[in-house]
């Protein structure tokens, strides 16, 4: 899936960024009271997606187990994740958190075409580590 | 699927009951219904004068907790004028005399927003000009103030509901609040000047939430300086209290009723199962307060006729009584009251009054009597209280279809002429523009066959006045079926449609289930339109509701569920029939109808042409907006000012807007703390414009509330 086996996930990274941001957004819509939006059912919704995010994030970017059927499932749920948030994000009216799921799109963008893949790269260090032993 | 599609796909999720809560609504507020013969009607006919003496001991009856001295005299089709001791009774002339006392000076100011409507003849117009079009962009908060006075239900007060308009005059900001304390503002800043609070019984003893329209006030032509009372703000109870207080200080004016409280329900001496709720402050003209009352018509059959009174605005005592039902009619139904807000031609002294429909809301079998001034627009002389003129909105009134808005008084221009002019908004969607000195149309109003009812025991009226100029502020027909409700659905809505009767408006309700378009949240509400008399063009907001109007046979009937305003069980007393009010919903709370749920539109009085009609407000729904192409519910009015701008909160969506005369469009909005539907002040204090909103918030909207009061100017 990437094709960057060796270097640095700067997607995951940058997914990771905007994932924090938008749940700071997210933590903001939900309690700051007088944005006519605070303690309802749609922010309480996208603070929990958000919370989904930043964990999806934290796994794509630093867990290096990862097998290649979870990573590829890992990715697609945070796509529809960074979708569905952008979506609930639009219908409130909350534009910060939109923008930040549009970083989001592109760093996941990133990390599709030139992250290392971890579960590939796991397994190709492996092999490499029995080669050698 | 474009992306807006799939927007609105996703946001019909979630919209459920948000029309819910719309709809079903209003009968609360409204409260009563019609009655049959048609078309104009003259004063002091011979049926009218028939039976004097008769009726004169009869009403002596009515008022028999009373200890006033009256007189009673048929006025109009059925309608009779009990004289009080404060009073001059009418002449009985065959022709109503024409009383001409001219405006009050003191009322007359550019700079002020004094009474609820903007000034008496409901213009809600302001001939403010620094806020324009241009710069209203730059338009910023200058102050914000709370009441305290506001409950979600949550705890042993009702929900609150509040649409009071802010009074400015007497250099002071005049709040009425539903938990009826009056609160006097200095406008410039917000501080508080004084509060008065009666103590007043927070329960729902009529309506399902506690409820305020606000405050009226009355000054003497010359006020003596230094004596108190010369000027009073009066502020109306659940519980059928009328308060008068000092509007320089908040004391209590001792002259006023009992040390400023007069006790209203001491003429409810007819069917007399609730009190006489003072919601909508009184009207205020040539030293007199004419007060209307709110009520509820859908649990009795037989309840308080309606009556008007006009009282001294000094001392309360009564001059007359107006009453709106005949004689013989009131063992077995009710109501037929003014809940709504009067308008008044300072000129001519003739009293405009929104009468709704009799009890119970939506059978008639037990009322089959005619009841000419029922669900009317009825001109009175302030003087006597007697009927100059009255014309008929709906006939045998089984819809609920209330007079609910005051007429707007304005002269148009037709044939080089000026013709003295109301119009009446309604809830079945048509504009009547009449004659406002003898009541005949000026756009034609013509009776149409309509359908018959299939309920035994009802008598659906025949026919129905309609109008085609102005076009009505509704479509002609019901929307349709949503095709996105319907997929969500599986179909559901179009079954349901399907199972439903449906023959046009006015279509009687049914055993099956009857789609109502409009129904009882209408159409036009208790805002009415606004009206700029320079030009003509008269703005209103209005609402695209369905809701399914099903009776059930008594013996079938259990009184299962009723959330107040917004549906469920309604038992009608003991006639025949109990009947159900529900919204047309799917199951997932998505409208089953098309929208646009909510416009406004703009009308060329001069000519009847509608110069635009534009989806108004966002529906919200668990915080999330729907498209703006959807429109909204609406509950307020908008105003008018002179530069070309139209303030209006009343949206679901909790923002306050101003819109361009020109073309519905949205200049500047801004986010309030809940739905604002009172309509807003517009005033100049010491040169400066301002805008005040009262926020409240209504529970057929939402079930959001708020006591904010806010007010916008521009910067320094």
């Amino acid at each position: 899936m990437a094709s960057n086996p060796q270097g640095t996930p700067y997607g995951a990274w940058l997914l990771l960024a905007s994932s924090i941001i938008a749940w700071i957004l997210a933590v903001v819509a939900t309690f700051n009271e007088g944005n006519g939006i605070a303690y309802t059912p749609g922010t309480y919704l996208v603070l929990f997606s958000t919370t989904l995010l930043v964990i999806g994030a934290l796994l794509l970017s630093f867990v290096r187990g990862m097998g290649r059927g979870l990573s590829g499932l890992l990715v697609f749920l945070i796509l529809l994740d960074l979708l569905g948030t952008a979506l609930a994000a639009y219908l409130l009216e909350a534009n910060g958190l939109l923008i930040m799921m549009g970083v989001g799109l592109v760093a996941w963008l990133i990390h599709l075409v030139a992250d290392p893949a971890s579960g590939k790269h796991h397994r190709t260090t492996q092999r490499k580590e029995a080669a050698t032993s | 699927m474009t992306r807006h599609h799939m927007t609105i796909l996703t946001a019909s999720f979630v919209l459920a009951g948000l029309v819910g809560y719309a709809q079903a609504q209003e009968n609360g507020s409204s409260e009563e219904e019609g009655g049959q013969p048609q078309g104009i009607t003259e004063t002091q006919d011979e049926s009218s004068e028939q039976g004097a003496s008769d009726d004169e001991a009869q009403t002596d009856e009515e008022d028999v907790a009373s200890t006033e001295e009256s007189s009673v005299t048929p006025t109009g089709p059925g309608g009779r004028v009990d004289t009080g001791p404060a009073g001059e009774a009418p002449s009985g002339d065959d022709q109503a005399s024409l009383p001409r006392p001219g405006p009050d000076a003191w009322m007359e100011t550019p700079d002020s927003w004094g009474t609820f409507n903007g000034d008496l003849r409901a213009q809600k117009y302001s001939p403010a000009e620094q806020i324009t079009p241009e710069n209203v962009s730059e338009l910023e908060q200058v102050w914000e103030y709370h009441t305290g006075d506001v409950s979600d239900g949550s705890d042993n007060i009702p929900m609150s509901v509040w649409s009071a308009t802010p009074l400015f005059i007497n250099d002071t900001l005049y709040l009425g609040t539903p938990f009826y304390r009056i609160i006097a503002l200095e406008p410039g800043s917000g501080e508080e000047k004084w509060t008065f609070d009666p103590d007043a019984r927070l329960e729902a003893l009529t309506q399902p939430n506690m409820k305020n329209r606000g405050v009226a006030y009355w000054q003497a032509d010359d006020p003596q300086e230094g004596e108190a009372c010369q000027k009073m703000v009066y502020i109306g109870t659940m519980d059928a209290k009328l308060y008068g207080v000092d509007a320089d200080t908040g004391e209590a004016c001792a002259d006023f009723g009992e040390d400023g409280m007069l006790d209203v329900n001491q003429w409810n001496t007819v069917n007399d199962k609730w009190p006489l709720s003072l919601l909508q402050p009184p009207t205020v003209y040539n030293d007199t307060l004419f007060l209307g009352w709110a009520g509820k018509d859908w649990t009795d059959a037989a309840a308080p006729p309606g009556t008007v009174f006009a009282l001294d605005a000094r001392t309360g005592e009564r001059k007359w009584t107006f009453h709106a039902l005949p004689e013989e009619v009131i063992e077995r139904t009710g109501t037929a009251n003014v809940w709504a807000s009067m308008s008044l031609d300072p000129e001519t002294g003739l009293l405009y009054i929104p009468i709704s429909s009799p009890s119970p809301n939506y059978y008639g079998g037990n009322r089959t009597e005619e009841m000419p001034l029922a669900t009317s627009v009825t001109a009175l002389n302030t003087e006597t209280g007697e009927v100059v003129w009255s014309r008929q909105l709906v006939h045998h009134d089984i819809w609920d279809y209330d007079t609910v808005a005051p007429p707007t008084l304005v002269d148009i221009q037709q044939d080089g002429e000026s013709v003295p002019a109301l119009v009446q908004p309604s809830k079945q969607g048509f504009l009547y523009v009449l004659n406002r000195e003898t009541g005949e149309p000026i756009y034609p109003i013509e009776e149409r066959e309509v359908p018959r009812s299939d309920v035994e025991g009802e008598e659906a009226a025949p026919t129905q006045p309609f109008v085609d100029t102005p076009e009505p502020v509704i479509p002609d027909e019901w929307p349709g079926v949503s095709k996105l409700a319907d997929i969500v659905s599986f179909g559901e809505c179009s079954r349901k449609a399907e199972g439903l009767r449906y023959e046009g408006l006015f279509t009687p309700p049914s055993l099956e289930g009857t789609i109502a378009y409009p129904p009882t949240t209408g159409g036009s509400q208790w805002g009415g339109g606004a009206v700029d008399p320079e030009s003509g063009v008269f703005v209103i907001n209005s609402n695209s509701v369905v809701q399914i109007y099903r009776l059930i046979p008594r013996d079938e009937f259990e009184q299962l569920e009723q959330s107040g305003e917004t549906g469920g069980y309604y038992a009608q007393g003991d006639t025949d029939y109990g009947f159900h009010l529900e919204t047309f919903l799917n199951w997932a709370g998505m409208p089953c109808w098309k929208p646009p749920y909510g416009t406004i539109a703009a009308y060329d009085l001069n000519t009847g042409e509608r110069l635009w009609n534009v989806p108004f407000g966002q529906v919200q729904k668990h915080g999330f907006y729907m498209p703006e192409s959807w429109g909204s519910v609406t509950i307020g009015s908008p105003v008018i000012t002179r530069s070309g701008l139209i303030f209006i909160g009343a949206s679901m969506d909790s923002r306050v807007r101003a819109l361009d005369m020109e073309s519905g469009e949205v200049l500047w909005k801004h986010l309030v703390d809940a739905p604002a539907v009172s309509m807003p002040a517009v005033y100049t204090y010491e040169g400066k414009q301002y805008v005040t909103f009262a926020v409240g918030g209504n529970s057929i909207l939402l079930p959001k509330v708020s006591d904010q009061v806010v007010t916008f100017a521009l910067p320094d």
